[in-house]
């Protein structure tokens, strides 16, 4: 090491983001407890949690708001990880899972089943939208590939086959409008009413499985960052890793958008925020955006149910509200500091 | 040492004549001719960005096509002209990166990592803004922190495209003693320059090109002639010896008529 | 591609007619065909040709020419209008940003006036205002926004930060928006009519508005063409040419703010052509901006002029609204163009 180096303070950002966030995601989670169409006392869910004695609402608390809580945060950070994969990889900070065209391919793949299918009960409804958001993605893919996954390539294709879906979408809406397209819709802006324990179930292994791995391999989208060519050059097997992450994104976002519905801002607006938070390297941004992503959701949730009972206000509205209000806030803080 | 055997390479639109060519260990060989001549399309040919459609490319006796790509990340380098700065990095962090063919998938950087970033830093003149954002660093130094990059990946081979692109003249001048130096430990260094009085003054061998062929290669004091510049680049020259060190450089003749002439 | 024909002068290259001529006049065909489609369909059987004709001839009589003159031809023309203003508004707005995906609902106009609209059927104080009003001044008060956002009042805009705030206004914009739905149940099915862009009850003043905004906007974007093309080659490079991309920016997001204000105002947001046109136009006659203004203006009033005719057309009672037809027709045309482009062989 080089002797007439000044000591330079370590970049703490990231550790100090990481415990804050780290901090407010179960405390959010633990408020989410209380909040709901039934507003209960600490003493109620403490009871519950650790199963004493003493006034209790099992049901209520164990059942209902717990995997609520936890499948919010989940998703949250599927989503975020997705998009964070999405926009190292097309290298567009507007890409989105959306620009992948899985929402549009999941909500078209539900309305369809919802609209055609009337037998299938809701609670299967994940199934089309996982399907949908898989396919679309993977036309989306296809497409591209004649071009060499080129990130301006991926991202016009992706574009063509969002739109088309979402202008199917918009028909369906139009030709089906009834007491029956409420249920649907009300998935559409992003909910997580009625989810419970199976929910989780069917999501939480493959999710935690591909963000876990996500998480390991970050490294390698610093790489990628670098531009196909110099990227090859350091050993990067380019075509392979683009399209496994790209593959990953697409799933960790479908099966989150097929048990939660369109939470679309979390994807977009989460590694913006973490990097503006932490700085541009993938092994402190993704868990950042990821924690990120899960707060946005879980906050989003409670506070839509706390806020005028036993009205529940949709996490997807209130993940855009708050989410662009952050940003906006970030963009300012960003002018004045400089 | 690279090796060509009559390997030709190119796009749709234009294609390299087959190449027979020699790039020695410790020799600073550098590839100069006009724009357009194929310059860069032969370095992207070496370093297997671009697939030979025809011959062999042999990196240090072994087959190029044969290598993983890791492999090939660790004998040979290329500093390309264009170079994407990702956003909120450091200084030190970009040249980190350049240790990536030695490490394993998920880049955690052992002691022998972190010295040679340190050595590459230091000797590129960066060690004071190793934590600077690379976003915030002028044109001449974000050149300098990609050829740190470079430096660090630590490769036998190492191939330039340019790279005095942007930087002032005391910086020229010091990348182009660094690439002598780094020919001196024994590493084959190819770099294409655009200068001829430079290429002429650093290096040991150059190779000329046009339109997509060799033209000449050998000694500076031998290949830059001005027949050879007249037929290569189009223009009148006179050759006189450098003041300083007695290479060739080519001085523009006068012109005999038209409006250049006027303007002397 | 056309050849070209650089004149010394540096005037704008002449098009040669032949193959660039047989595509201009492709082109054009393609748009009678559908004005004429959308003239002469419609709720009314008996209006057709021989009314389009009287409307040449002279004073209408019947009802059947009236309906000619004051509904069906009103109509076509404001889809006209449309398409061309939001064409327009995309093709400056992905000039200034240099980005393929800008389109004039990135701005977050289009939720700023799809909030006005709730605001206007739930607030009882703005139950008064006029739908087009509560839309045209909500959807520029986002804009205003975006732009604030943004550091132009400040001075540090950027094309980035326009992009990034645009994208948060609107976000805010649309949650606003269903946050409504989720308050007040039944106006959901209204706005969400609204939201998709309807052209069924526009009449000659809604035309008259639209074009208006058109000509003197198509104008002024031509004024820009050039400095439009010197944009595509970046900041530093635009200064050293001598002219303030900076202020090409915000000239260019006004003027899109505006013609995409007027639109939404009569139509509601009809998002798509704005993103669309401008890649068709490109793919078919290249970059440069004194080309393609014209052609982006045929591209978008044909797109809408078709979808106005498709939705009459198919075989529902109620209409398809136009923005659902413009966004089915445009989708597969930009997937068509897309797939054609990657074939090309990459350097």
């Amino acid at each position: 090491m080089s002797d007439a180096r000044r000591p330079e303070f370590p970049d703490l950002r990231g550790p100090v983001t990481l415990a804050l966030l780290g901090v407010l995601l179960p405390a959010l989670m633990f408020a989410g407890l209380f909040a709901g169409a039934i507003p209960l006392e600490i003493e109620t869910v403490v009871n519950s949690l650790l199963g004493r004695d003493g006034p209790r609402q099992d049901f209520i608390v164990l059942q209902s708001r717990l995997p609520r809580a936890l499948l919010a945060a989940l998703a949250g950070g599927a989503l975020a990880l997705s998009g964070a994969l999405i926009q190292a990889l097309m290298r567009n900070p507007l890409a989105s899972p959306k620009i992948v065209g899985i929402n549009s391919g999941a909500a078209f793949a539900v309305l369809v089943t919802a609209f055609y299918i009337p037998a299938l009960p809701h609670s299967l409804l994940p199934v089309p939208a996982a399907l949908g958001g898989l396919m679309a993605g993977a036309l989306v893919w296809w497409c591209a590939q004649r071009g060499d996954i080129d990130p301006r390539q991926l991202t016009l294709v992706g574009l063509a086959v969002g739109l088309t879906l979402d202008a199917g979408v918009d028909a369906l809406l139009v030709a089906n409008t009834g007491p029956e397209s409420s249920a649907p819709l009300i998935w559409l802006t992003g909910s997580l009413w009625g989810r419970g324990w199976t929910h989780l179930a069917s999501v939480a292994p493959v999710l935690l499985t591909l963000a876990t791995a996500a998480l390991i391999l970050a490294f390698r989208l610093d790489l990628q960052a670098l531009g196909p060519r110099r990227a090859a050059g350091l050993g990067v097997r380019v075509g392979l890793e683009r399209t496994l992450a790209l593959l990953a994104a697409v799933i960790l976002a479908s099966v989150a958008v097929s048990v939660v519905g369109v939470l679309g801002f979390v994807g977009l607006m989460a590694p913006h925020v973490a990097t503006r938070l932490v700085g541009g390297r993938h092994r402190i941004m993704l868990p950042t955006a990821a924690l990120f992503g899960a707060v946005l959701t879980v906050g989003a949730d409670t506070l839509g149910r706390a806020i005028r009972p036993p009205l529940e206000i949709s996490a997807g509205i209130l993940t855009a509200l708050m989410g662009a209000a952050f940003f906006i806030w970030l963009l300012i803080a960003e002018d004045r500091r400089i | 040492m690279i090796d060509l055997e009559n390997a030709v390479a190119g796009y749709k639109s234009f294609r390299l004549a087959p190449t027979t060519l020699t790039f020695a260990e410790g020799r600073f060989s550098a590839l100069i001719g006009p724009n357009g001549c194929g310059k860069s399309t032969l370095l992207r040919m070496i370093s297997r960005q671009l697939a030979p459609l025809s011959g062999a490319v042999r990196i240090g006796g072994r087959a190029a096509a044969g290598l993983s790509q890791k492999d090939l990340a660790r004998r040979i380098a290329l500093l390309p002209q264009e170079n994407i700065a990702p956003a909120g990095i450091s200084v030190a962090d970009l040249a980190g990166y350049g240790r990536a063919p030695h490490q394993s998938l998920l880049g955690i950087a052992s002691d022998t990592d972190r010295a040679h970033v340190a050595r590459a830093l230091h000797r590129m003149d960066l060690a004071h803004l190793a934590q600077a954002p690379v976003a915030s660093l002028s044109g001449g130094q974000r050149q300098r922190a990609f050829l740190a990059m470079l430096l660090a990946q630590d490769t036998p081979a190492m191939l330039f495209d340019e790279p005095t692109n942007w930087l002032d003249i005391q910086h020229q001048v010091q990348v182009l003693t660094l690439i002598r130096s780094l020919a001196a430990e024994g590493r084959t260094c190819v770099a294409v320059l655009h200068d001829i009085a430079q290429a002429a003054r650093y290096a040991d061998h150059l190779v000329v090109m046009k339109d997509g062929a060799i033209v000449a290669q050998g000694a500076p004091a031998e290949v830059v002639t001005a027949e050879l510049v007249a037929e290569v680049y189009e223009i009148a020259v006179e050759i006189h010896p450098d003041p300083v060190s007695g290479t060739p450089v080519p001085y523009p003749c006068r012109p005999r008529s038209g409006a250049l002439a006027a303007a002397g | 591609m056309t050849d070209l024909t650089f004149s010394r002068t540096g005037r704008p290259p002449r098009i040669r007619l032949s193959r660039g001529g047989m595509r201009w006049a492709v082109l054009t065909c393609v748009l009678a065909a559908g004005a004429l489609a959308s003239l002469l369909t419609g709720g009314r059987d008996d209006v057709g040709l021989a009314q389009l004709a009287g409307l040449f001839a002279g004073e209408a009589a019947s009802t059947a020419e009236q309906t000619m003159r004051d509904i069906r031809l009103p109509r076509t023309l404001a889809a006209a209008g449309l398409g061309i203003n939001l064409g327009v508004a995309g093709l400056l707005l992905q000039a200034v940003t240099r980005n393929p995906l800008a389109s004039p609902a990135i701005l977050g106009i289009n939720q700023g006036a799809a909030l006005g609209i709730v605001l206007g059927l739930t607030v009882p104080a703005l139950a008064v205002a006029p739908g087009w009003l509560l839309a045209s001044v909500f959807g520029l008060a986002a804009a205003c926004l975006t732009f604030a956002i943004a550091g132009l009042f400040s001075g540090r805009i950027d094309s980035m930060r326009l992009i990034l705030g645009g994208v948060a206004v609107g976000a805010i914009g649309f949650s606003a928006v269903r946050l409504g739905y989720t308050l007040e149940d039944d106006i959901a099915r209204e706005v969400v009519r609204w939201t998709v862009g309807d052209i069924a009850d526009l009449r000659i003043d809604a035309a008259l508005r639209l074009l208006a905004f058109a000509l003197p906007g198509l104008g002024l974007a031509y004024l820009m063409a050039h400095r439009l093309n010197l944009m595509a080659m970046g900041h530093a490079a635009s200064n050293g040419l001598g002219f303030d991309p900076r202020a090409t920016l915000v000239q260019g997001t006004v003027l899109a703010a505006l013609l995409t204000g007027v639109s939404i105002s009569v139509a509601g947001p009809i998002a798509f052509v704005g993103l669309v046109a401008p890649h068709i136009a490109r793919w078919l006659c290249g970059a440069d901006h004194r080309r393609l203004l014209p052609v982006v203006v045929l591209i978008g009033a044909t797109l809408t002029i078709w979808a106005d005719a498709l939705s009459k057309l198919l075989p529902q009672a109620e209409e398809a609204p136009v923005g659902i037809v413009v966004a089915m027709l445009g989708a597969p045309w930009l997937l068509v163009s897309v797939l054609r482009r990657s074939g090309t062989a990459h350097v």
